[in-house]
């Protein structure tokens, strides 16, 4: 793909660097994973858990996960019924 | 200092020296209004001044309380932070309401009675209006005159319901109410519609996306963070509140992401982020009043932020609509970075929040985590709100 000379190359145009993103964002999940991991052995902190099910591995993350994404697949069906056009009101 | 002089005055009187002055001087006068109110509150300290007799009610001006310091302190950051933001408008009403708003927000939170409250209850009510108008469209026009109504509205009610609780007490010290009646109902319903509560929300999504560029970011800080301190003080424990707070945390997000508008995204999950207040609210125990006022306090610096980056797209490009926008990281790049710290502090500072286990290590203190396992036995299993707060005994004056 060339591009004309006067239009400045941006690094995240770069196929590989999208990818050198992606990797940085798994490197970070896992790192934010690693608290709740070490919590497990009761090293970093003690979890006061109120049902038995929070002591599941990374049951907080999972538990984000599945609602976030049952959120937004809620929200797609709901779309058929709430999405109006933009000018509707107008 | 003028002794028991309320902060919010210093605003509003600063205001009225806005159209005298241009350029450089008006800059720093913006500038330095928010700062020496920040000082008289610090300077004054903890109390209580300014108490008159008024046709047989005991007006309080000014009381300074941690509760409202810790509310105070935040408007003047926001106010500071808003101005700076707005110095290179050169728009003589848009300054002079701005700082009328910020003043009366400030003056109704230290208000020590509920007469002086509704006062600037309606003034921020009538100033943030022009914020809105201040876009000169016919559709922010409209938009303006229904909040206006809405806002007013909620200021009717509140005087009505003050009028029935002092035919009842005898007083209007502004304090703790409690829904016990029709009078403390109404005020109830009064808080519940600027903090916008399910089905008195839709002021908000509606008239904020219409306001200027600089106008939405000073609208979003303050009228629904006062009526969260409002609710903070007076209806603790109100246990209604906590399914009304888990329905507002919900349902705008279903909303937010179907939306195209990104200010109005950006409305209604600010509108979520109330939802957390209110439930903090309702649980209403000492730990989960001060998880809330920390939730309000960082809430204000990154919705702030996040309104400040969709205002710099939209000043920058003329739309901000969602569909129309993208590979703005090429001609935006800081603009960008300061977007995705806001969007990052969202979940981020819920978590240090709402988890024991905070960075600052307060958690495993054991006062405060007794509390906190207390506050659960005793309001249910709300187990968001589990340890909410840990973090902010730290910031407690």
């Amino acid at each position: 793909m060339s591009k004309p000379d006067d239009e400045k190359k941006y690094w995240l145009d770069e196929p590989k660097n999208i990818d050198k993103v992606f990797y940085a964002v798994l490197v970070l999940c896992a790192l934010v994973a690693v608290p709740d991991i070490l919590s497990l052995f009761n090293i970093l902190y003690h979890k006061h858990v109120e049902f038995e099910f929070e002591n599941i591995f990374e049951f907080y993350s999972l538990y984000g996960l599945v609602c976030y994404v049952g959120l937004v697949l809620i929200a797609k069906k709901l779309r058929n019924v709430l999405m109006r056009d933009e000018d509707y009101y107008d | 200092m003028i002794e028991g002089l309320n902060p919010g005055f210093i605003l509003i009187f600063g205001a009225l020296l806005v159209p005298f002055t241009s350029g450089i001087i008006r800059s720093i006068l913006l500038l330095t209004l928010p700062v020496l109110a920040l000082t008289q509150i610090y300077t004054l300290g903890l109390g209580s001044w300014g108490h008159y007799e008024f046709l047989g009610l005991s007006i309080e001006l000014t009381r300074i309380d941690p509760l409202a310091r810790i509310f105070g302190t935040v408007f003047c950051l926001a106010s500071f932070m808003g101005m700076i933001y707005a110095l290179h408008v050169k728009d003589t009403i848009q300054h002079f309401v701005a700082l009328i708003y910020m003043g009366s927000a400030i003056g109704a939170v230290f208000a020590g009675d509920m007469v002086t409250l509704f006062v600037f209850w309606e003034l921020t009510a009538i100033s943030s209006v022009f914020l809105i108008w201040a876009s000169r469209t016919e559709r922010a026009y409209k938009a303006g005159m229904r909040y206006l109504i809405i806002q007013v509205s909620s200021g009717v009610i509140l005087l009505g319901g003050i009028i029935l609780y002092y035919q009842e007490t005898g007083s209007i010290a502004f304090n703790y109410i409690g829904l016990t009646g029709l009078a403390s109902g109404l005020i109830l319903l009064a808080f519940g519609i600027k903090s916008a509560f399910p089905f008195l929300h839709n002021w908000m999504q509606d008239a904020y996306p219409e306001a200027t560029v600089t106008g939405t970011v000073i609208l979003s800080a303050f009228t629904t963070k006062l009526a969260i301190y409002t609710l903070a003080r007076a209806f603790p424990g109100t246990d209604i509140l906590i399914p009304i707070g888990a329905a507002m945390t919900v349902f705008p997000i279903f909303f937010a992401v179907l939306e195209n508008d990104l200010r109005r995204v950006l409305a209604y999950s600010l509108n979520n982020q109330l939802g957390y207040m209110v439930v903090g609210v309702g649980i209403g125990t000492e730990l989960s009043i001060n998880g809330t006022a920390a939730h309000a306090f960082a809430h204000i610096m990154y919705k702030s932020l996040l309104f400040m980056s969709m205002g710099a797209v939209l000043f920058r490009t003329g739309t901000i609509k969602a569909s129309e926008l993208g590979g703005l990281y090429k001609s935006m790049p800081v603009t960008m970075v300061f977007c995705i710290i806001g969007n990052c502090s969202l979940p981020t500072h819920r978590r240090i929040c709402l988890k024991g286990h905070d960075p600052v290590g307060c958690g495993r203190w054991r006062p405060c985590r007794d509390l906190a396992d207390h506050a659960v036995r005793q309001r249910g299993r709300n187990g968001s709100f589990r340890h909410q707060g840990t973090v902010f005994h730290l910031l407690r004056p």
